[in-house]
């Protein structure tokens, strides 16, 4: 039934991109100029969100580990992180989402180039971090067979794949309504059991833990210090992954530019995204406690396999949120790297630029999954990935989304040197651990703090000489 | 072997140089990453072949009617009647199984299912037994099982749950599905056809 389901799930996908592509076929010249017409982006918006929550598992653990004070900040952090890419967006004043892009890089070559390039970079390395915990999901959670679980990863990333090269963003936000579907069923699959388990530990869902986020300068005492610096953190985390994210920038774009009632949508859009969050809450409480130290997966999901209908929801849930946050990570690079080339050099045909970088993608984060796959610990990309995350968004928060307007050749060294910082702390503070272990999430102060930095340093660096700066 | 080979070069005779992008894009590069993970390029030499001769189980613990469990390692085999040869190492000072095998089918197969104290060595299908066989050798399982040309790690050859497995023929299916829709969007069947025709 579950691999019904799945395949299920899969094909009427296909037919509905095959059905969007007769409709509206993608255009030679400007394959992904497509904002009008374009279904529901909260609906997809919620799907991310929760594939960042659930299945990315970075605010999952958080959740487990640091309780409801992190997970709120986390969910007011994406407010403000939406808030402020809608921000971005009225300023500039661009009437498509390509013109926001191209205004985003136009500017000093350099600097949009070494701009767009590391958000092409992270965001096909976030599709192969996808791959490998949707590889880990499917071998623990769903107890199918690791070189099984190897071939069902690749074969949804390749159907993923094709949705995109097939329709490109239609595409991508009509499958994001049927994968929005599936995902909350297995949302109220899990409520369903939380409601039938006996009892509910609040005090674990509630309280924080020690040796987690402690305040520095010796502030560790319990109390609304440490509380209130843990949801800071957790405030800059959730809005760095939005600021970071130009799959979050393309659906307020069309949220904020091509809905009538522009603000109640709004709204409503902020109101979904924060619907992830509410559903980590049912999750957590049949997730039994987690101790310190290393993870193991295989008793925290020991529940999906119990209840044949959680696993069937659990299984379609898990691939459709993967699928949602894969196709749009995939596309987001994708078309950030085809307006840098268009800057570059503009050409009438686009369409085989698209293709070519449709193959680079796929291709990357294949290998990216191969290459990580041999170091064992699934989460260890999805943990690297936290520092260029913080410093793309530091640099789009202190540019006020305009990098290309930074100083001439800055922006390469900015985040030359970040990087750098990042890695030798990583590998000071977490070395490379070979199994998921609970103090990976100690390296996020880290990372808010370097997305503090890198904003400040980007907000100082801006070319306030420069006539175009903050105009198209 | 030779006539899809001749089949794909004709195919690709008859991309446009326009449309190399697009051929790479539909057919070529997914087409690498599924061969890749299909075969076995990066992962053992069977990973085309799904279904297993043999599903291990480790057993572990030994339960008395007082209700005190105590550590007993062993293995339970599950022989399909596949043709296959491979060597489970089960170490164990006095070598012993069980088997669902009659007395007489276990002695006319002896040749195919051979013990010794480090392990166990199958060779099915078993002469005169049509039906999976099920063995229970006492011992500590190693890590990995020989099979012709190299060893294979029993991760991948432990029991799974069936429905597990079913995910994986629902997302086979999808993908051959995506990428026929992909052959027909590439491959400019129309100009066959008429080529064909006259």
């Amino acid at each position: 039934m579950a691999g019904l389901l799945v395949a299920f799930l899969l094909i009427a996908s296909l037919i509905l991109v095959q059905l969007s592509r007769r409709s509206q076929p993608l255009s030679a010249a400007r394959p992904l100029d497509v904002d009008s017409g374009l279904p529901l982006p909260e609906i997809g918006q919620a799907s991310t969100v929760f594939s960042l929550t659930a299945l990315f598992g970075a605010y999952f653990g958080v959740y487990l580990v640091l309780g409801l004070p992190a997970l709120c900040g986390l969910g007011v952090g994406t407010v403000i992180g939406l808030l402020m890419v809608r921000g971005w967006i009225r300023k500039q004043g661009s009437t498509t989402f390509e013109e926001f892009l191209v205004n985003m890089l136009r500017g000093d070559d350099t600097n949009a180039s070494a701009f767009a390039f590391t958000v092409s970079g992270v965001q096909f390395a976030y599709a192969a971090s996808e791959l490998l915990i949707l590889h880990e999901v499917c071998r623990v959670c769903l107890g199918i067979r690791s070189d099984q679980a190897t071939l069902v990863t690749i074969c949804v990333a390749i159907v993923g794949y094709f949705y995109v090269l097939f329709g490109g963003y239609l595409a991508v936000y009509r499958t994001d309504i049927i994968q929005f579907v599936f995902v909350a069923a297995m949302a109220i699959s899990f409520a369903n059991q939380a409601a039938h388990q006996s009892v509910v530990d609040w005090s674990r869902v509630l309280a924080p833990r020690h040796g987690y986020w402690e305040p520095p300068f010796g502030a560790t005492g319990v109390g609304y210090l440490r509380l209130t610096y843990q949801f800071l953190v957790a405030v800059v985390m959730g809005a760095g992954f939005i600021a970071s994210a130009p799959d979050a920038w393309k659906r307020a774009f069309v949220v904020a530019r091509y809905r009538k009632k522009s603000l109640s949508r709004f709204v409503l859009f902020v109101a979904v995204g924060i619907f992830p969050f509410l559903v980590l809450i049912p999750f957590a409480m049949t997730t039994p406690v987690l101790p310190d130290g290393i993870v193991n997966l295989r008793q925290m999901f020991a529940g999906l396999l119990v209840n044949s209908a959680v696993f069937i929801a659990a299984s379609t849930g898990l691939i459709a949120s993967f699928l949602s946050a894969f196709d749009s990570a995939v596309l987001a690079g994708v078309h950030v790297s085809v307006i840098q080339r268009r800057l570059e050099k503009t050409v009438a045909i686009e369409v085989p630029r698209f293709y070519w970088r449709m193959v680079t993608a796929l291709l990357t984060a294949f290998l990216v999954f191969q290459v990580f796959t041999l170091l064992g610990n699934p989460y260890l990309l999805a943990n690297l990935l936290l520092g260029p995350v913080a410093i793309i968004a530091g640099v789009q928060a202190g540019s006020a989304a305009q990098p290309a307007h930074l100083r001439p050749k800055s922006l390469i060294w900015v985040i030359s040197l970040a990087l750098l910082a990042w890695f030798l702390y990583f590998i000071s503070a977490v070395n490379r651990p070979t199994v998921p272990t609970t103090y990976q999430i100690n390296t996020i102060p880290f990372g808010a703090l370097l997305c503090l930095i890198v904003a400040l340093i980007a907000y100082l660096l801006k070319d306030r000489g420069n006539p175009h700066a903050g105009i198209r | 072997m030779l006539e899809f080979v001749k089949w794909v070069l004709e195919i690709a005779k008859r991309i446009e140089p326009g449309d190399f992008a697009k051929f790479c894009a539909y057919l070529v590069a997914p087409g690498l990453v599924f061969v890749a993970v299909v075969s076995g390029v990066f992962g053992g030499p069977l990973s085309f072949d799904m279904e297993r001769p043999i599903a291990i189980s480790e057993l572990r613990t030994q339960m008395t009617v007082a209700g005190q469990p105590s550590s007993s390692p062993g293995v339970a085999l599950i022989v399909e009647p596949i043709a296959s040869e491979s060597r489970i190492r089960v170490e164990s000072d006095q070598p012993s199984f069980w088997t669902s095998l009659s007395p007489e089918s276990t002695i006319a197969n002896k040749d195919r299912l051979v013990i010794d104290r480090s392990g166990i060595t199958a060779k099915p299908p078993f002469l005169g037994v049509p039906d999976p066989v099920t063995i229970v050798i006492p011992g500590q399982l190693g890590k990995e099982i020989e099979v012709p040309g190299g060893t294979m790690p029993v991760e991948n050859w432990q029991l799974t749950a069936r429905r597990s497995a079913s995910i994986l023929s629902g997302t086979l299916l999808a993908c051959v599905f995506a990428f026929g829709i992909a052959l027909t969007t590439v491959i400019p069947v129309g100009q066959g056809n008429d080529q064909a025709a006259s």
